[in-house]
């Protein structure tokens, strides 16, 4: 069937040569968009592991002018701490050793070794009861009042931010991909449909001499699967200079703050069956169509 | 040929009351009445616009009747459910006045076409077609294309694939118009030969010469209206299972 010509001279419709542009497009763009939403994923991962507590409170070493603290800095932790476990929601706060600091500093600092000369701040991870409502702003305040020197941070408003933002990112993303996937199969429909008009004489003969509809689907779905297919090929040739170009970027950037999709384990198997995805998508929809329409012949 | 074993049927087809309108147009055929016995060998005749084309449409299931019935084979054409259809219609050779001929594919793959759609295996589908196609002179043609070939020669190939699945119904609409008269001879003894081996034939012509030296009987259409004229006696008109049923 594959080595043989088709009955149907589909060389000569025009309508056949836009379907391998348009899956070439759709594939190219599901494999950007399916790349850059697993770099996502695994960055939201990353980040909501990087900060087990939702706050943190600074207190500084070095005074405006530049010189430390001294004993000062104990003694502020030691009140915050105290302060803080006295406030109800909380369940956890302890100061971070040098440690836990390096870890937290990794992605802004690489791999300076020893970093105890900068005027780094002491850290006090603090842990909320989960559920439990905290006023933020009031907390932040009362604080300030007993330790003029703490500053505290809202990880988690920013964080809980950046995460909303990327979530609606991955759902822009799932829009695309499913636009495209209508989009295609409209194309399908719509390149099947002028390429069955054109072909009409020919498809009558054929049910004339007795074929069943079945034959001249089989043969638009091979006419189809190659189009769709070399299309597909070439999306798939496109975007991987595209995502390894920007995952070698990325990765230039070092300290893995935001991380990118190479990494996961689905990621090529995913990426490489997307064209013979779209082709079988493309395939079925075009089978659908030519069985549909054959049943308004006689 | 491939041997297709010819069912008996009580009738090939039959007509009763038939009507045919194109759109909203005049009915261009008019109370047809008359069946094809098996085995028998009519010419279709009538000038031109008389509506033999149309007829034999009505036969390969181009057209449905606007009124009236058709039975092909025994079987109800308006009752008939889609899926059957197929199958009634691979009973059927047809040569169609204008061909339609793949002008795209080789002469073998046009003559081939109906072996292939009754899903026959390729290798024997070049022994029968290769056969055919020298058969009808054109051995040095096989594998051009349909438009490079002549008017006579897109006819030598169109009757080639009307007969290659040895029909049990073969319909020939002026199967003869574009060759010379030493051709069209040869072209008939072929449907002779296959009406001879079973196959009950219609062949549409204008051409008196054929019906007087072959003298068939006669479909013959008149504003609309179909007779049966007798055949007159003639050394091609013997027809075995016609004879033996009049015994
Ligand atoms: N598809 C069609 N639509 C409308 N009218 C048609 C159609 N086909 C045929 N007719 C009309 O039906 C009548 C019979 O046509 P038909 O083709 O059956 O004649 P014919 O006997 O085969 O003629 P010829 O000998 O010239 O081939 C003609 O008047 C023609 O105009
Ligand atoms: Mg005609």
């Amino acid at each position: 069937m594959l080595s043989r010509k088709s009955e149907l001279p589909f060389v000569y419709d025009s309508s056949s040569l836009f379907l391998p542009w348009m899956v070439m497009l759709m594939v190219f763009i599901a494999i950007l968009a399916s790349a850059g939403g697993m770099a996502l994923n695994s960055t939201l991962h990353h980040w909501n592991r990087a900060i087990s507590g939702s706050l943190t409170v600074q207190i500084p070493t070095h005074d405006r002018a530049g010189v430390t603290r001294g004993k000062q800095v104990q003694k502020d932790i030691d009140r915050t701490i105290e302060f803080l476990l006295k406030t109800p929601g909380i369940e956890k706060a302890e100061q971070l050793s040098k440690d836990q600091m390096r870890k937290l500093m990794d992605p802004w600092l690489g791999d300076l070794d020893d970093f105890s000369d900068l005027p780094l701040p002491e850290l006090i991870d603090v842990t909320l009861k989960k559920d439990y409502p905290v006023n933020f702003e009031e907390l932040k305040e009362k604080l300030e009042e007993i330790v003029p020197s703490a500053s505290m941070d809202m990880h988690r408003v920013w964080l809980e931010r950046l995460i909303a933002l990327a979530e609606g990112i991955k759902k822009i993303t799932t829009l695309v991909l499913l636009l495209l996937i209508l989009t295609t199969s409209l194309t399908v429909i719509y390149s099947t449909r002028s390429s069955l008009a054109v072909h009409k004489p020919a498809i009558e003969l054929l049910h004339m001499m007795g074929a069943k509809d079945s034959y001249i689907c089989v043969q638009y779905a091979f006419r189809t699967f190659r189009m769709s297919l070399i299309g597909g090929l070439a999306g798939l040739a496109l975007a991987l200079p595209v995502i390894i170009t920007i995952s070698t970027l990325v990765a230039q950037l070092k300290g893995g703050f935001i991380t990118t999709a190479q990494g996961q384990p689905f990621f090529w198997p995913v990426v490489f069956s997307l064209p013979f995805v779209a082709s079988f998508l493309s395939v079925a929809t075009a089978y659908i169509t030519v069985s549909r329409h054959l049943k308004k012949f006689l | 040929m491939p041997q297709q074993k010819i069912k008996k049927y009580t009738q090939i087809a039959s007509f009763e009351g038939v009507g045919l309108r194109y759109n909203n147009g005049p009915e261009v055929l008019r109370d047809i009445h008359f069946s094809l016995e098996p085995g028998s060998i009519h010419f279709l005749t009538g000038e031109s616009g008389a509506g033999k084309t149309s007829l034999l449409s009505l036969m390969y299931l181009d057209n449905r009747p606007s009124r009236g019935h058709v039975r092909l084979f025994d079987t109800p054409i308006e009752g008939a459910p889609r899926k059957q259809l197929p199958f009634i219609r691979r009973k059927i050779g047809v040569v169609f006045q204008d061909f339609r001929l793949l002008e795209h594919l080789s002469t073998f793959d046009n003559v081939a076409l109906p072996l292939r759609i009754a899903g026959v295996k390729e290798a024997e589908i070049r022994r029968h077609v290769g056969e055919l196609i020298k058969w009808v002179g054109l051995a040095g043609q096989i594998n051009s294309k349909i438009t490079t070939l002549s008017g006579g020669q897109k006819q030598r190939v169109a009757i080639a694939r009307a007969v290659i699945n040895r029909p049990a119904l073969l319909l020939a609409d002026e199967p003869t118009g574009n060759v010379d008269d030493e051709l069209a001879k040869r072209l008939l003894h072929l449907f002779i030969e296959l009406n001879k081996l079973g196959t009950t034939v219609v062949i549409a012509t204008h051409s008196e010469p054929l019906i007087h030296h072959f003298g068939f009987p006669r479909l013959h259409l008149e504003q609309g209206r179909l007779q049966v004229l007798p055949g007159v006696t003639s050394p091609f008109c013997v027809n075995p299972m016609e004879s033996e049923k009049e015994e």
